[in-house]
């Protein structure tokens, strides 16, 4: 899948470099990702990987949330919180 | 066409030396090549693998001088038509380049640096050799005396690293632990001794060939994954960062570096800056990882040796890891007892080799 919906694709981000290293993130089926830059691996879960695909998709926050609460039925509210927690986690790693 | 190759430094202990990795990579490529290990201790372990050198012949040490080892040369070619000889250590490359070119007329070819280039990636030359570069490198001091070396702590500060000329390298958190390192460096390589500031963050490695005019045949770049005690990298996997690179071909085209090196680098965790810690002139002890990815420098380097120019490979491939194995090697007390007391050992059809490359599978079939 390549995007949840028919979202217009936002303005460059303002961490290009940080997008650069997200996109080129090789990221397993089995959720383990490895980042050729800097030679770091993480774990994503199935729910993670979808939040990176849809941000190198091109989507914003509001339309991650979106796709989240579409493509694993939860409410606007938990889908919000845990799109901010795992971008905070992007952004700790400098990802995004 | 048959080469005979020489290599020295073949001891894989706890600080493993470039020779093995160099062997293995050339028998990839070359499989009827004759390997010459060079020794200078009977015990380095390469001597009883079955798949490292041909024969063995035991070298005196650099600091006997260059007469002695250019008539052990001598010796050797009485017993052997040596074509290539590959030097591991970092102790033999200042000695070597004075008779790089009595070996030359021997007909012992050896891809080697200037001296200006091996000069200029000294340890204690590395800040100005940055500053040429606009790279970074921790800020350091060259201590000969101990005096001198409180003066330097003080505006370091501790923890602070505490280096030899040639190997090792000791973080240390107290005025009495850099002392006695200090004395332990001086009695084990001479000095002078290098005081350097700490920086925290990775270690990343690139391994390259240059070309001597400023240009690199072949490169790999590594972050390592897994360090010793003594800081030796026993595991490592393959990355790609333009910013890295672009550090590492800017060194190597200030130095005109001829022939192998290894850079290596600390990248700061606070502020991702690369760190020039130390610029090795030859290649490393992990130099057969690349080529088991299809990037032989050393086979690079024997045919820029054989033909008078370097190819340019391909970078190879990220996300490939190595994990160093260290098994048990059996010898014979009659295998020792020769080495010692003849100084030669031959080892040919010990055992098995590694694959060939599909290059040289293809050249065949």
């Amino acid at each position: 899948m390549s995007s949840c919906g028919g979202f217009e694709r936002p303005s460059a981000p303002a961490n290009a470099a940080g997008a650069k290293r997200l996109r080129e993130l090789m990221i397993s089926d089995s959720g383990f990702a490895f980042d050729p830059q800097t030679g770091l691996t993480y774990s994503v879960n199935p729910v993670g990987a979808s939040v990176i695909r849809w941000i190198n998709d091109g989507l914003n926050n509001e339309q991650i949330v979106q796709c989240m609460i579409e493509e694993y039925d939860v409410d606007e509210y938990t889908a919000t919180r845990d799109v901010g927690d795992f971008l905070s986690s992007l952004r700790h790693h400098t990802l995004i | 066409m048959t080469l005979t190759i020489a290599v020295t430094g073949l001891n894989r202990g706890e600080n493993p030396q470039p020779g093995p990795g160099i062997i293995r990579s050339l028998q990839r490529r070359y499989p009827d090549l004759t390997i010459i290990g060079l020794i200078y201790d009977v015990l380095e372990s390469g001597v009883y693998a079955d798949d490292c050198a041909d024969f063995i012949y035991h070298l005196p040490y650099p600091k006997a001088g260059h007469a002695a080892l250019l008539a052990r040369f001598d010796y050797l070619l009485t017993k052997h038509s040596i074509d290539i000889f590959f030097p591991t250590l970092d102790s033999e490359i200042r000695g070597l380049l004075r008779i790089e070119n009595a070996l030359a007329d021997r007909g012992i070819k050896m891809l080697m640096p200037s001296k200006q280039s091996y000069e200029a990636c000294c340890k204690s030359e590395l800040a100005q050799l940055t500053e040429r570069c606009g790279c970074q490198t921790p800020l350091t001091y060259s201590v000969v005396e101990v005096s001198g070396l409180r003066k330097a702590a003080h505006r370091l500060g501790y923890p602070l690293m505490v280096k030899g000329p040639f190997y090792g390298a000791y973080k240390v958190h107290s005025e009495a632990d850099m002392v006695e390192r200090y004395h332990q460096i001086i009695a084990e390589w001479g000095g002078p001794v290098l005081l350097q500031r700490c920086v925290y963050g990775s270690e990343y490695d690139v391994i390259a060939v240059g070309d001597g005019q400023g240009g690199v045949g072949g490169w790999c770049t590594i972050r390592k994954t897994i360090l010793s005690e003594k800081g030796k990298g026993f595991g490592g996997i393959t990355i790609h960062d333009d910013k890295l690179d672009a550090i590492a071909f800017d060194l190597i085209k200030t130095l005109k570096w001829r022939g192998p090196l290894e850079l290596e680098f600390l990248k700061d965790d606070a502020t991702n800056t690369y760190y020039l810690i130390e610029i090795n002139p030859r290649f490393p002890a992990w130099v057969d990882f690349p080529s088991s990815i299809d990037l032989n420098l050393p086979a690079l380097v024997v045919e820029t040796l054989l033909h008078g120019v370097m190819d340019r490979l391909p970078p190879c491939e990220a996300g490939v890891f190595y994990v160093r194995h260290s098994v048990e090697l059996t010898g014979r007390i009659d295998q020792l007892g020769q080495l010692s007391t003849s100084g030669e050992l031959v080892c040919r059809g010990r055992g098995s080799r590694p694959p060939k490359e599909a290059l040289a599978a293809a050249a065949v079939g």
